[in-house]
């Protein structure tokens, strides 16, 4: 194993981690607070992330967006155009380019909702000198499961820190 | 307090677990269930058949997948602006299906025995990508949780200590 056991101020108990930045998750998967939620779905649902951090134009972290965020939007939310009734003839609901709907297709209002209005908007972060102990503390303290590291582009998750818990 | 005076890497599920453990019957209604967490304001809980052996876990999780899979289209959750999925208590129960709760649970849950050390909770944790791991006694019945979180308070009371 080429990891070395760093040392820590307070070596109570074996981390291979000394500071935040050694425990974080460098340039995490995040999603611009911009974005549609068409677009965040994307990220989240069909790649499986739970949540994910949303950066601004500048690529500030400004909030988390979580899976569960959109899937609450998304039963709130969406709405469907009444079904044409039976009597219409296909042919009457053929667009201009002559694209037909199928059976059991309906039409669907755009979703034109952005990230910033379903996110969580509250950013908390260490510097990437906070030692591991600090990082422990604040998670406790905050009672959240993720903190960004300003300055380094990460997150480091209570999972990310049991990652690093020496055998 | 004797936890504190073990070293840490010699921690046990018995020394970090919350003892009490809120146990969801296996024929209560997905719709009971939900009410249940809510009122003991937790996230997740063992489900277990008539002889109290756990039989498999209902978290938030399992809310998000039968919202994702389950729920008919237009089902609304009015007041549901944060976290639906973390706090139970947001959820309007009554849009909720009645049937067993078995049907919606993840069944084969993470257990282990209390004598599991605290390192090896957390491989668990990382490999099942989970935050929440059920103690059993020997016929499988509950008798304590270990949460992500319980490991970190243990580090930081470890490290806390003079």
């Amino acid at each position: 194993m080429s990891r070395t056991l760093k040392t820590r101020r307070s070596p109570r108990h074996p981390l291979w981690a000394e500071t935040a930045a050694d425990l974080m998750k460098a340039n995490p998967i995040s999603v611009r607070d911009d974005a549609t939620v068409r677009e965040a779905v994307a990220l989240l649902i069909d790649k499986g992330f739970s949540a994910a951090p949303v950066i601004d134009a500048a690529g500030r972290p400004v909030g988390v967006l979580s899976r569960s965020d959109i899937l609450v939007h998304d039963r709130e939310k969406v709405e469907y155009l009444e079904p044409a009734p039976e009597y219409y003839h296909q042919g009457d609901l053929a667009a201009r380019s002559g694209e037909r709907l199928r059976d059991g297709f309906q039409v669907e209002r755009v979703d034109r909702t952005q990230v910033r209005d379903l996110m969580t908007p509250a950013v908390f972060s260490v510097t990437p000198e906070a030692p591991a102990t600090e990082v422990i503390e604040q998670m406790l303290a905050l009672n959240v499961h993720r903190l960004f590291v300003v300055d380094r582009a990460g997150v480091i998750s209570v999972l990310d820190i049991l990652r690093h818990l020496c055998p | 307090m004797l936890v504190a005076a073990k070293p840490f890497l010699t921690l046990t599920a018995d020394d970090v677990m919350s003892h009490e453990v809120v146990m969801i019957p296996q024929e209560l209604s997905f719709q009971g269930a939900a009410h249940l967490l809510s009122q003991a304001d937790v996230s997740g809980a063992p489900v277990v058949d008539v002889h109290g052996r756990c039989v498999g876990v209902l978290s938030a999780t399992d809310f998000v997948h039968w919202a994702d899979e389950g729920c008919p289209r237009g089902t609304t959750f009015p007041g549901t602006s944060g976290c639906v999925c973390c706090e139970w208590q947001t959820l309007p129960t009554e849009n909720l299906p009645e049937d067993a709760v078995s049907r919606y649970m993840t069944a084969d849950p993470v257990m282990v025995a209390p004598g599991t050390t605290i390192v090896a909770l957390a491989r668990m944790m990382l490999d099942a990508h989970i935050h929440r791991i059920i103690v059993v006694d020997r016929e499988r019945r509950p008798i304590g949780i270990v949460s992500s979180i319980d490991l970190l308070a243990a580090m930081a009371r470890a490290d806390a200590r003079p």
